[in-house]
Formats: structure tokens, C-alpha cells, sequence
């Protein structure tokens, strides 16, 4: 979709991202913190979770948990189309993956392009927001993979809400 | 030592490691033989060979330690050491005071190789060493006496001691350990104790002693040793047997068979020889036999297997790709039965060669009564023909081929399962030494209550998965001190009752088809159901008219509630009333179970049921709306259809009668909750009776999928852990199946019941 785009930026100051979507809002992952990406089997129901957790799945022979973020952020389901794709993560020696409404390819940025998140989304509870990055006409919010699918934090993500930047324009305000 | 430590310093950090790793698993079986030997000393202190050998060890775990420079382990064993050279000598007599310091020795040996594994420091022996010195000032010491410590007498068959040791990678043998001449075996452990002249036989022949154990009551065990000593007879010549091949008529409850054989053969090609069914074991005496044998071989002494150490996490790992095999194996033969209605001969392939032929003859017979025009199409409709009968031969192609398919994918079944069970084999390890603990804690227990007992120990040679072995440890010695504590009577009641003094446990384990029992008795009191009936009042467990109805079993249970004790005195050992729960608890971790059967007066037998192995367990499969479950096929008791009149609902909940039973009768969403809902009652195809020890309860399930065996993988590895399900497994097709927990799902089910009928 959008790789670098100015070689005037210099090559070597800039980091590799996965950039997805949920409900129009652009979202990236850093590259280092993902192993797959794979388009979505079939997951079985389990008991006794919170409702974000759809269930796990079989990823070559390791059971892993397949977590909604539609969801996890209190975005109303939807229906998985050609587009949903699952992202594995590793988290510590944990292997998660968390459902998407679409990835975008690889895209680099110039870490200079990179603005650490305000402390007031911080204090927001929404700490798995780590910055906010403009490429191209896009803006993308920067999320840390590890405090946002960290299974013991996962209830106060979720109580947070989508996770957003007071202040920047948002393709959709969560309610 | 000043030596040993240099070379330390020198030695390369992972090489240290691996000495370390290899110091620690060999110190800890030669502390356990260390002990036994002592256990058996106390009794026979005079037994010149128990006492060599006990040197024998102490010696080689002083020159592993010095090896790696651990000093106050080396000096310890130093002193003790030289005490026991004295007592070999004979200058000295062991007495209660040494056993007992040797045996806190050992305990120190432990401790640091805990220690060690943690990668902790070692605590000072200092006091420990003093009192081993002050124990040597009793008596002069005499001089150390030059010759080789272990006398011929071959050494009690160290199970699965091989010798990688360190001096094997470390040319010179550490110089400064040894207070003696210098001798060849420093710190090679169980070196074989004497090569006899036999060792380099002119020819290739030589003469094997084959022991061979039956099964228990095998039908027509005579025939069966005559056919292993026909097939041996195929090797070689046999010697000898005992008992001898005209006696076996006579010996219906013949258990063992010993063979000496004359033979060039390989002990591999020996044991597949005399491995007939119902062949239980089959030892292989390593060490060649002396034409004329001065004294009969020790008893002990028996199979020297060559054997290696390799990691269990290579195992595991080994473990993990054979649960890929058996899911992809258990793909391909849904695959294959999904296949065969296509390839049913008389399916479609039959047919289509047969409508071809049919389609042929129609044509044939247009062209033949018209003219013209039809000819044009006549020939296209040939053509098509001839693409039909050719698809139709390679259709038969492919019959063919999947017949081949079909004996492919048998023949990966076998192997597959060949493998899986050789695999899960390697994880199995006899649970002697975990039995032959206990005669330490027994006597320790024994002599601290001021009881007299003895230790019984039957079936050391069962295997059970190693974790399990780790596991078992705590639960065992809580119902041994149990056993001896609150079972066994004081002497003088036992007298009064006709009893022997010294009283009896017994430890045993065995087979009983896929499961290991281990069972633990005792010859005491019993237990006394009356008691239990009056402190399930006092403690308001139950009101005193329903403790009336409750029949002696269901008393029996109480035991198992957390803090229920019927001890009047609270000891040191036992009493509170905690354990048996946390021991019930613990033994359901490992998917086992626990029951007791006692008689007043007369004892009680506590016997724990566990599977073979963690890793695959033998499930029976059910789809439900929400998922597919596995529940282990020990805990189904029974699968029951249950009329509509046999179902009662009691405030909501229902309890269902099966013959005259009545048990909990639950649906899926009751056990669990399910974040999208999703209730399946009424749709309700079979009842699957459940059962953790002597609890049970009915679940209604929507269709059975038969029984498989799964790979149990955890829930909480990547995840986390939910109560109720034991883990998840993959199923053929890929998806993933849940494996409900048998005994937290009663418990479950138990708990909401109770707080029902409490509100009620």
C-alpha cells in the first residue's frame, strides 16, 4: 500500500510496521513483535472467557487464543469477509492472534515521523497507545502489541475502548 | 582438591554445566542406593559386602564432587569415607549413631544437588564434618589399606547408571582426591566390578543367563516357555533352564524362566527371541558366565542394559512431533474413509463404464438404422465415447490406486503407533526408587511414634511416565505417614487384638490394562466410619437424621473434605486434616483418581488409579452445539438413553435416575458459561456418565463421535487455564476439540448444587 515513500529521509532512521484496520481507523503493529499473518480457520468456542475472546485455534500444532480487537475495543461484531485477516503475535513465550478487518502491507516510516502518544492517552487508561504516525495522506495510531493482548491486562483494554488520539481527526469516534 | 579447583577455573562454562547436569542425576541415584544399603545394613550390620559397596559409592561420590570441585561435599564424603573404611576393615563396628549420620550426610548430599539445580550456593557442612570426625575419634584410625575397594562381589546392578562419566571426557583422573593408592575406578561410577577370563572368549560363542517373566496367570504358560526355548534353541544351545523343560507341566504358576544359553548371538536378537506374548521382560545377563561358577550369582544381579542419558526436553520434543504424527495420521485415515464410497467398485466407477457401454450401444444402433445427416453427429457422439471410456479406465487407474492408498495408510497407522508407543516408552521409568524411598521415611516415621513397622515394596519394576513419578512424591508420603500415624495401632493395642507388633505397609504398583494402580495398605485400625459420622455432625457437614441414612461408603468419603480429621491428638505428622484433600487434589492433576477401601480392625488400602502417560490419553469424543468435547475414557462410566420420566427437576435443577442412581443432570451452559450463549437443551442425544473416584454425574450430550486418542496439549501454555477443561487437543480435521477436566467438572457441578439446596 504505502512503502517509503521519501528517500530523502534516511534509510537507515526508519522502522518496518504492519498496518491494519478496524472500523475505518488505521492501526500499526512494529513488524519485530509479529510472526504471521493468516487469513482466518476455523476457531472453537470457549468457555468461561471474556466475550472478545472468540476461541483458539490450531496454528500448525500449537493451540493458540484468537482474540476479536473489533471487540476487545467494543466495536460491534462483524462477520468475517475476504478481507479478515488473523495476525499472530508474540507475547513473551505466548503465541496469541487477534482478528482484523483488513492488513495493509509492510510500511516503513521515518522514526522522525513517529510522535510519542500524548500523557493524557496515557492516563486514559489506553496505554497500549504508543504514538501516532502520518504516512501519506493516512494517519496511524501506533499500538504496543504486548500491554494491549497481555491476557492480564486485556479487561482494562477492553474497558478502555478504540483505542484514539484526543485531539486528531478519527475516521469513526467510538461510542 | 587445590587441584580440582584449577582445573575448574580452566574448564569452559557449558562444559561445567553439562558435568554439573551429569554429577546431579548420578549423586542422586547413588544416594538412593546409599540408603537402601543402609536401611539393609541396620538390620545386618556384619554384611561385609553391603558395607563394601556402601564405600564403594561414597568414594565415587567423592571423586564426582572433587571432579567439579564442589569442596564441602568432597570433604564430607572424605570423612565419611574413611569411616567406612574402617568399618570395612572391620576395625569397626557400624552402629545406630553412624547410620544415622550417614543418612543426614545423604540428606546434605540432596539438599546441595537441589541447590545445585537451582543454581544456588551451597550451605557449609562444616558442622556436619566435624561430627562425622568426632564419630572416627571413638577409634584410632588404622591405616588405610592399599587394595581396590570393590571385592569381586559385582556390584547390586546400578538401574541405568551408564558412564558417560566426567572422567571419561577429562584425561587424568583428579589426583588429589584419592587418600589411597591410586586406583583405576575414581570417578567412574559402577565401573563393572571384575572382568572374569571369559571376557575375550577364543570363539564367538558364549554363554548368556536369559531371564524371562510371564505375565501373571497366563493360560498355557507351558507351552509358552516351551516356545521360547525352542526359538532360544534357534540361537544357539541351551544350557540349562530353570525350571527345566520337563518340569514345566508341572509349574501352572510358573512367573519366570531362566536360560542359560551357548549362543554367538546378539542380545538384541536374544531378547526379540525370547519376546513371545505374554512375555512380560526379558533380562539379558551382559556379564559373560564362568564355565564353573565358584558361588551362584547374587540375586540382584540382573540385566546391565547399555543405556544413555538424553534430556527430557529432547523427549518432549521427540513427544510433540510423534502428536503431529498421530493427528496426521488420524487425517489420513478420515481422509481415506471419506474416499471409499467413491471408490466403491460397484460405485461410480462401475457405473460410468457401464452407462459408457450402454451410451455406446445406442449410438451404435442410431447409426446403423439412419443415414445421412445423423452421421456427423453419430461420429461426435463417438468421439465423446471414446473420451468417456477413456476417463472410465482411468477411473480403474484410480480404484487401483487408492486400494494402494488404502493398505498406505495402514501401514502409517501401524508405525505411527509403533512409534508412538516407543516414543511415549522412553518417558517410562520404573517407579522402584520412588517405592524404595519410603523405607526411609517409614523407619524415620516408625521410630519417631515409637512404632515398629515394616515396609513391604511389590511391583518396583512398573513404569509410569517420569512427571508423574515427580509428582507423586508428596501425595505418597502423606498417606505413608497417614498410614502409620492415624492406621497402625499403638504395640499395645495391636497385642491386645491378636495382632503381630511390628505392624505392616505396603506399598505396590501395577498394570490394570491402561491404567497404573499404586496402592498403599496397612494392617491398623481402619477407619472408623462412626467417628467420621459424628465429626461430619459436630462440624455441620450433615444433620444428624441424614448422617443416619448414610451408608458406610458415603461416610468414608468425608475424608476428602478439606480440614476433616478424625485424629483426636494433633501430631507432627499428621491430624490437621489437611492432606487428604490437597492429596486427592494433586492425584486428580495428573488425571488419576483416589478411593479407599477399609475394614474396622483390620486396615485400609488407599489405591491410586493413574493413567500411563500425560501426554496422549484415550478420549471418548462428543459434539456438542458449542464444540467438540473429549472427556478421558477412565472417567466415562457409562453412556445411558434416558427417557423423559427418569428426569426430575428438583428447584430447578434436574437429577436423573439410572437404575435407581440418582445423579446430577447437566447440560454444557450449565457447567460452563458461554460468552455468545448458546443453550442446546432438549436436543439431547445420549447421556454420558461421568466419574472422578467415586463421584459421578450425567451430562447430556448431542452426538457421540467414538473414542481417539489425543494428544493433550495445555490451554494455558499461550492462553490461560479455565476450570473444567484439562487442555485442548487437535482433531484429524485440523479443528480443535476441548478436553474436559473429569474431576473439576463434578466438582463444579457438586458445588452448584450444594449452594442451590443451601438457598432452597
Amino acid at each position: 500500500m504505502e512503502s517509503a515513500r521519501a528517500p530523502d529521509a534516511k534509510q537507515a532512521a526508519s522502522a518496518q510496521f504492519v498496518g491494519f484496520e478496524i472500523d475505518g481507523q488505521k492501526y500499526l503493529f512494529r513488524i519485530e513483535r509479529i510472526q504471521e499473518i493468516i487469513t482466518p480457520g476455523s476457531v472453537t468456542r470457549v468457555p468461561d472467557v471474556a466475550g472478545y475472546v472468540v476461541g483458539v485455534s490450531n496454528l500448525r500444532g500449537t493451540i493458540i487464543p484468537i482474540i476479536d480487537l473489533r471487540l476487545l475495543f467494543g466495536i460491534k461484531a462483524r462477520d468475517p469477509n475476504a478481507d479478515t485477516r488473523t495476525i499472530v503475535v508474540n507475547i513473551g513465550n505466548r503465541t496469541m492472534g487477534c482478528m482484523v478487518d483488513s492488513v495493509s502491507q509492510v510500511i516503513r516510516i521515518p522514526v522522525d515521523q513517529i510522535h510519542s502518544a500524548p500523557d493524557a492517552v496515557a492516563a486514559d487508561g489506553q496505554r497500549s497507545v504508543e504514538g501516532f504516525a502520518r504516512a501519506g495522506d493516512d494517519l496511524f495510531i501506533l499500538l504496543d502489541v504486548g500491554s494491549l493482548l497481555d491476557p492480564a491486562s486485556l479487561a482494562i483494554v477492553h474497558r478502555a475502548g478504540l483505542p484514539g488520539i484526543p485531539g486528531l481527526p478519527s475516521s469513526d469516534k467510538a461510542s | 582438591m587445590a587441584d580440582s579447583n584449577q582445573r575448574n577455573q580452566d574448564m569452559p562454562a557449558d562444559d561445567m554445566a553439562e558435568f554439573l547436569s551429569v554429577y546431579i542425576d548420578e549423586t542422586g541415584e547413588q544416594c538412593e542406593q546409599f540408603v537402601s544399603l543402609l536401611l539393609a545394613l541396620e538390620s545386618e550390620p556384619r554384611d561385609a559386602r553391603r558395607i563394601a559397596e556402601a564405600f564403594r559409592l561414597i568414594h565415587t561420590i567423592k571423586g564426582s564432587a572433587a571432579l567439579i570441585g564442589l569442596d564441602s561435599i568432597t570433604s564430607l564424603a572424605h570423612h565419611l569415607e574413611s569411616h567406612f573404611e574402617r568399618l570395612r576393615s572391620g576395625s569397626l563396628l557400624l552402629d545406630g549413631p553412624t547410620i544415622e549420620l550417614a543418612l543426614r550426610c545423604i540428606d546434605y548430599f540432596r539438599q546441595c544437588n537441589d541447590r545445585l539445580r537451582q543454581g544456588e550456593k551451597l550451605a557449609p557442612a562444616d558442622e556436619l564434618t566435624e561430627a562425622v570426625k568426632r564419630l572416627a575419634q571413638t577409634q584410632p584410625a588404622t591405616a588405610p589399606r592399599p587394595e581396590a575397594p570393590a571385592p569381586v562381589a559385582p556390584p547390586v546392578a546400578p538401574p541405568a547408571t551408564p558412564a558417560p562419566a566426567p572422567a571419561a571426557t577429562i584425561p587424568p583422573p583428579p589426583p588429589a582426591v584419592s587418600v589411597e593408592a591410586p586406583e583405576p575406578a575414581s570417578a567412574a561410577p559402577s565401573p563393572p566390578a571384575v572382568r572374569p577370563a571369559g571376557d575375550a572368549p577364543a570363539a564367538d560363542e558364549r554363554l548368556r543367563r536369559i531371564r524371562v517373566q510371564f505375565a501373571p496367570g497366563l493360560p498355557m504358560i507351558d507351552l509358552k516357555a516351551e516356545l521360547v526355548l525352542a526359538r532360544l534353541g534357534r540361537l544357539g544351545k541351551v544350557v540349562e533352564s530353570s525350571p527345566a523343560a520337563s518340569d514345566f507341566a508341572a509349574s501352572p504358576a510358573l512367573r519366570t524362566l531362566e536360560i542359560v544359553l551357548r549362543t554367538a548371538a546378539a542380545g538384541s536378537a536374544i531378547t526379540i527371541a525370547a519376546d513371545v506374548d505374554g512375555v512380560v521382560g526379558v533380562d539379558l545377563d551382559v556379564e559373560p558366565i564362568m564355565e564353573t561358577p565358584a558361588a551362584p550369582a547374587p540375586a540382584e544381579a540382573t540385566a546391565v542394559v547399555e543405556t544413555m542419558r538424553v534430556g527430557v526436553d529432547r523427549l518432549d520434543v521427540l513427544l510433540n512431533l510423534v502428536g503431529e504424527l498421530v493427528v496426521s495420521r488420524a487425517r489420513f485415515v478420515q481422509l481415506v474413509a471419506d474416499m471409499s464410497p467413491l471408490f466403491k467398485k460397484s460405485a461410480v466407477g462401475g457405473r460410468s463404464g457401464g452407462t459408457g457401454q450402454s451410451l455406446r450401444e445406442a449410438v451404435e444402433s442410431i447409426v446403423r438404422s439412419a443415414s445421412g445427416p445423423v452421421d456427423r453427429a453419430a461420429a461426435a457422439c463417438e468421439s465423446h465415447l471414446e473420451k468417456l471410456e477413456e476417463q472410465g479406465r482411468m477411473w480403474e487407474e484410480g480404484i487401483r490406486r487408492y486400494a494402494e492408498l488404502v493398505e498406505s495408510v495402514d501401514h502409517l497407522t501401524r508405525v505411527a503407533d509403533s512409534l508412538q508407543r516407543g516414543v511415549l516408552s522412553t518417558r517410562m521409568v520404573p517407579v522402584g526408587p520412588l517405592l524404595n524411598r519410603f523405607k526411609r521415611s517409614v523407619r524415620d516415621i516408625a521410630n519417631e511414634l515409637g512404632k515398629s513397622v515394616t515396609l513391604q515394596i511389590a511391583g518396583e519394576k512398573t513404569e509410569l511416565d517420569k512427571r508423574m513419578i515427580d509428582e507423586l512424591g508428596d501425595p505418597l508420603v502423606h498417606l505413608v505417614r497417614n498410614a502409620i500415624d492415624h492406621g497402625i495401632e499403638p504395640a499395645d493395642v495391636r497385642l491386645r487384638r491378636g495382632k503381630p507388633e511390628m505392624a505392616t505397609v505396603r506399598l505396590s504398583a501395577s498394570h490394570r490394562g491402561n491404567s497404573v494402580i499404586i496402592s498403599i495398605s496397612d494392617d491398623g485400625g481402619g477407619i472408623d466410619v462412626e467417628k467420621i459420622r459424628d465429626r461430619a455432625i459436630a462440624r455441620g457437614l450433615v444433620s444428624a437424621e441424614q448422617a443416619a441414612s448414610l451408608s458406610p461408603r458415603e461416610l468414608t468419603d468425608f475424608i476428602w473434605q478439606p480440614g476433616f480429621s478424625t485424629a483426636k491428638q494433633i501430631s507432627n505428622i499428621s491430624g490437621r486434616g489437611v492432606g487428604m484433600d490437597i492429596v486427592r487434589t494433586r492425584i486428580e492433576a495428573l488425571s488419576g483418581s483416589i478411593d479407599v477401601e477399609t475394614k474396622l480392625g483390620e486396615g485400609s488400602t488407599f489405591i491410586i488409579r493413574l493413567p500411563l502417560t500425560l501426554a496422549i490419553a484415550r478420549c471418548m469424543l462428543f459434539r456438542m452445539e458449542q464444540a467438540v468435547f473429549a472427556m478421558p475414557v477412565e472417567n466415562v462410566r457409562e453412556i445411558v438413553t434416558v427417557t423423559d420420566d427418569c428426569i426430575l427437576s428438583v428447584g430447578g435443577r434436574r437429577v436423573c435416575d439410572i437404575r435407581g442412581e440418582f445423579l446430577p443432570l447437566v447440560d454444557m451452559d450449565e457447567i460452563f458459561s458461554w460468552p455468545t450463549g448458546g443453550a442446546d437443551r432438549g436436543q439431547r442425544g445420549a447421556v454420558l456418565v461421568m466419574h472422578a473416584g467415586s463421584r459421578a454425574v450425567a451430562v447430556c450430550v448431542s452426538s457421540l463421535l467414538g473414542t481417539q486418542d489425543l494428544v493433550v496439549k495445555s490451554l494455558d501454555e499461550n492462553f490461560m487455564r479455565i476450570r473444567g477443561l484439562g487442555g485442548a487437543s487437535i482433531l484429524g480435521d485440523g479443528e480443535v476439540c476441548l478436553l474436559l477436566d473429569a474431576a473439576a467438572v463434578v466438582d463444579i457441578v457438586m458445588r452448584s448444587r450444594t449452594v442451590t439446596e443451601g438457598r432452597v
